[in-house]
């Protein structure tokens, strides 16, 4: 139940409103943050003390994937991960079990003890968005949403192989609606359409033809990134560039950054794109953060999140089939992909990530590049891409890293020489700050999404609160958030789990001109193997 | 008296059988379906048969006697409250939602919980644990498809609409092979429908799908083989096995369909047959495009699979006697559950009856067992008579929530009829409420 609160005198760190870490108080009513009560007696609220702590706003992840068919085949495809330690059910809690993905109710419960209380799932099929909203009703703690896949859509191709940015934005703006999505998604644009068509490899780059659409991922990017600009989204285009993952895809991503000049994009785990090399030749693997972040610095159109890797073994889940293709032949390993029709791929495979491995040691310099040689915090995002980094639970362990410039020495030690002596991250002492983390965890992923009521704690916001002990190993200090308050309601208390309320479905529901309707409709009725009327969540009057 | 009236709903979803059809259309009239557009004839006759009407001796009973809801409910509650090991078990004609429901019912009273497919999953598990899957929605079959094989299956007959909704019939969009129609191979009986409609029939011996998936994987990689062996060892020639391995290799999108537990023409009971097929899929995709479509029973089984995912980590037989979800395919089952006395109450909810329960059904008057079921008591195979039973509403009629098509595809259920009937998920709800009250500890809330 939402509380009054009296948050006293707690080191607050609210970039947004320019407080860095002064003692305030902080007064709740509603699930918001109000204004000082005029009189504190009548106002009666339960008082936390926070004298000697630290308070934040709550997490914000800008780029996670926790729900729906690609993350449940992922939970079901390692049982043997699944054992230990599992979540025993407690007092009116749910059980669940961990893995590289846990379930839903422990899903929510460990966002909350991380102190995160909103996250996104960034790659839901609009054809399986209903799935993925069933699942969110099951994790609680958290507010949540989805971006819906858009890149490989074979409306959106037509549309823009036709130039027609109306009909693109019509439709967007429908599928936006019609699956409860939260913003447009593109990955490897144009890319899965000619891997599911048999192309050999996945390289494609900007103007590599689509197969039977005659348009490139040059025109879908662009039209994509205009439609999204026209549809006033708070949140714009999120990107997850062509040629993930492989060497030499640096320019592919430059390539990207140059043509949404003028425009808002957001590029998600920019750490898969930066890389150096020649095709089939581990030796040239590298860096290429340097020309990408110099581009960057310099255009604030554009905003990114990381996807760090951290070494450990995890699960890669993308919409990008020929990634995960890829990944499983290297390895091995068992290999779910999954076709979606009209719309999309997916691939599911283990992976680790192993320190003596030149390429992902390679990967786990180049995130840590990126959050060190980014100027302003403001437009990066600390992610995972969880579970294909690493989990979201090790974001600790990342803040210690920007934190602690001699842990992040003593863990580049143990890289194989190649990469340590010749990652930037030799001569980067940067340290971030707590109101630097601040930003990249929460203030900057809220700004990048348009959330206006989160990510900071000014009058109005919601009153999703997190505190903090301070300690000096900065990983145990964001491990175990001594408090959380989700929209004034107690989810933390002393370190432990004490309630979890339900969290809210966030969406946009994009005006447009819904005389495209019948056509869009007519459409699916047409292409797909679903009825129009029972699309997306498909609300059918009761 | 007002006329009744007359509604009609279009594009609605048909949960009878794992297609799913979503564009029929069903003119409801007085409380009664009286027209149906669209439906293969299965699913007409379920759709007409529509809520069976209240028989008040037996919709809520305890031990045979009529009672109210309210007084049903507690009494299951009250049985599930003493219970040290109770199973729940069926989830199978039910919602989305209702399979939600039945999921946390065990894990607030730390039961087991288990599905049909329980039944059919060998220790090591589902082909995606064993090997992996490469498949796709039925729409990609439409789309793409230029080589289809119905691997020892007969759509036409367990799925009826299946190959006219979802399989190349030259008319098709941008896709890529497709448009010029799909080659269509039957791996099987040659006496099925299925069969007659096919390009290539291959009647490989009854039981031996698995050494016939063995032989076009070793054909697709480039293995020699002798062949009086291949003939011994799966009734079909050598030289037919190359065709088919040169079908697949070189077409743009094959698809191999096969049918889950299809009586009668393959023993599935033991999925190494399918986690072969599933590899022999995956090895054709390191050279071009292929999917598996898997198609399933009745009623909503993919979507408990689902459930179970999302909620415990595990597609079936899952314990949660523990407090936390323990995964045991064949360990966890309901019939050895009951023979080894791991179970003191059974609780039956959607089950469908059709398939794999005539083991069980000799041990359940052995232990106290709670119906919840759909249909009318006169309308279910013999069955030993229940400790209680509980009525709900009818599945697929009157049961708004999802219903996941074979594919993963969910899909909306409207509610054609009013019941007199709760819903399953609410009835589990009920009665969880209610043993929430008798034991704190199994709690409602937080
Ligand atoms: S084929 Fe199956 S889903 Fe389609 S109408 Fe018949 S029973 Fe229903
Ligand atoms: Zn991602």
């Amino acid at each position: 139940m939402s509380e009054r609160w009296w948050i006293k005198g707690g080191a607050v760190y609210d970039p947004a409103n320019g407080v860095d870490g002064e003692a305030r108080d902080l007064w709740i009513e509603g699930g918001k943050i109000i204004d000082p009560p005029a009189d504190r007696s009548a106002f009666a609220p339960r008082i936390l003390d926070a004298r000697g702590l630290v308070v934040m706003p709550g997490g914000i992840d800008i780029h996670c994937h926790i729900a729906g068919p690609k993350v449940n085949a992922g939970r079901q495809m390692l049982p043997e991960t699944r054992r230990e330690p599992a979540l025993e059910r407690r007092g009116g809690f749910r059980s669940g079990t961990i893995g590289h993905s846990p379930t839903t109710f422990a899903t929510g419960y460990r966002y909350a003890g991380l102190g995160y209380t909103t996250a996104f799932d960034a790659a839901i099929a609009p054809l399986s968005a209903r799935h993925a909203h069933l699942e969110f009703a099951n994790t609680p703690c958290i507010d949540k949403g989805c971006f819906l896949l858009m890149g490989n859509n074979h409306y959106v191709m037509e549309a823009v192989r036709d130039g027609d940015s109306a009909r693109l934005r019509n439709f967007m703006a429908w599928l936006l609606r019609a699956g409860g999505g939260y913003a447009p998604k593109l990955v490897n644009p144009g890319g899965i359409e000619n891997w599911k068509r048999g192309r050999e490899g996945s390289h494609t780059d900007l103007e590599s033809i689509v197969d039977g659409f005659d348009v490139t991922p040059r025109a879908i990017l662009a039209a994509a990134a205009q439609a999204s600009h026209e549809l006033q989204l708070p949140h714009p285009l999120h990107i997850h560039c062509n040629n993930l993952g492989l060497p030499g895809n640096w320019t592919t991503t430059l390539a990207t950054m140059q043509l949404l000049e003028g425009m808002r994009g957001h590029l998600t785990h920019i750490q898969f794109h930066s890389y150096a090399g020649g095709e089939a030749d581990e030796t040239t693997f590298g860096s290429r953060v340097e020309p990408l972040v110099e581009y960057f610095n310099a255009h604030s159109n554009l905003t990114v999140d990381v996807g760090q890797i951290l070494f450990g073994a995890t699960t890669s889940m993308t919409a990008d089939s020929a990634v995960g293709h890829y990944l499983s032949r290297l390895a091995g390993t068992r290999w779910h992909s999954h076709d979606i029709e009209l719309e999309t791929g997916c691939g599911v495979s283990p992976i680790e990530y192993k320190e003596r491995s030149v390429v992902h040691a390679w990967q786990w310099a180049i995130g840590l590049e990126w959050f060190l040689l980014a100027a302003d915090p403001w437009r990066i995002a600390l992610s995972t891409d969880h579970p294909n980094g690493g989990s979201f639970t090790s974001y600790p362990r990342i803040i210690r890293l920007l934190m602690d410039s001699a842990f992040r020495r003593e863990e580049l030690e143990k890289l194989p020489p190649r990469v340590r002596e010749r990652t930037a991250l030799r001569s980067l002492s940067r340290e971030y700050s707590l109101g630097e983390i601040c930003i990249i965890t929460r203030a900057a992923p809220a700004r990048m999404l348009g959330l206006a009521g989160k990510g900071h704690l000014g009058v109005g916001a919601d009153a999703d609160v997190t505190v903090y002990a301070p300690h000096g190993d900065r990983e145990l200090m964001f491990q175990l958030p001594r408090h959380v308050l989700k929209a004034g309601e107690r989810v933390i208390w002393d370190g432990e789990l004490v309630g979890a309320p339900e969290g809210e479905t966030l969406s946009v529901a994009p005006e447009y001109d819904r005389g495209a309707d019948s056509g869009i409709t007519r459409w699916i009725d047409e292409q797909c193997s679903i009825r129009a009327a029972n699309y997306g969540l498909a609300v059918r009057p009761e | 008296m007002t006329p009744p009236q007359r509604q009609r709903w279009l594009d609605v979803a048909c949960g009878f059988c794992g297609c799913a059809c979503d564009d029929l259309n069903v003119d409801v009239e007085g409380g009664r379906i009286i027209g149906i557009e669209n439906a293969c004839e299965s699913a007409r006759g379920s759709f007409l048969a529509g809520e069976v009407p209240a028989d008040k001796a037996t919709d809520f009973s305890i031990v045979g006697e009529p009672v109210g809801y309210e007084q049903a409910v507690s009494r299951a509650a009250d049985l599930l409250t003493e219970a040290e090991a109770p199973f729940i078990y069926g989830l199978t004609r039910m919602t989305s939602e209702a399979q939600c429901a039945a999921v946390e019912l065990a894990d607030r009273i730390g039961g087991r919980i288990d599905t049909p497919a329980g039944l059919f999953c060998p220790a090591l598990g589902t082909p995606l644990q064993q090997s992996g899957v490469s498949s796709c929605t039925f729409g990609e079959v439409r789309q793409r498809a230029d080589v289809i094989v119905f691997w020892q299956c007969d759509p036409e007959r367990t799925h009826p609409r299946f190959r006219k909704r979802y399989c190349p019939d030259g008319s098709v969009g941008p896709g890529a092979g497709g448009s010029r129609g799909a080659f269509v191979i039957c791996v099987g009986d040659p006496g099925t429908k299925t069969a007659t409609k096919a390009d290539q029939v291959l009647p490989v011996s009854r039981g031996r799908e698995y050494e016939a998936a063995g032989v076009v994987r070793g054909l697709i990689a480039g293995h020699e083989m002798g062949e009086s062996a291949v003939f011994d060892q799966t009734g079909v020639s050598l030289a037919e096995w190359k065709l088919l391995a040169e079908r697949l290799r070189t077409c743009h999108y094959g698809v191999i369909v096969c049918e889950e537990r299809q009586a009668g023409l393959s023993d599935w009971s033991n999925r190494y047959d399918a986690a072969a097929v599933h590899q022999l899929a995956i090895d054709v995709c390191n050279r071009t495009r292929c999917s598996v479509v898997t198609l399933r029973g009745p009623g909503n089984p993919v979507s408990a699979e689902m459930v179970f995912t999302w909620q415990t980590g595990f597609p079936c037989s899952v314990d949660l006697v523990a407090g936390y979800p323990r995964y045991g395919p064949a360990e966890f089952s309901l019939e050895r559950s009951i023979a080894r006395r791991e179970a003191d109450l059974v609780v039956i909810v959607g089950e469908d009856w059709d398939h794999g329960l005539e083991s069980i059904c000799g041990r359940l008057g052995s232990v106290p067992w709670i119906l919840i079921e759909d249909r009318a008591w006169a309308d279910l195979p013999a069955r030993p008579a229940p400790t209680i039973r509980i009525r709900t509403a009818a599945f697929g009629v009157a049961t708004p929530g999802t219903l996941f098509r074979a594919d993963g595809v969910p899909l909306p259920l409207p509610r054609l009829l009013e019941s007199p009937f709760p819903d399953a998920g609410r009835v589990l709800a009920d009665m969880l409420a209610r043993v929430a009250r008798a034991t704190p500890t199994a709690g409602g809330e937080p």
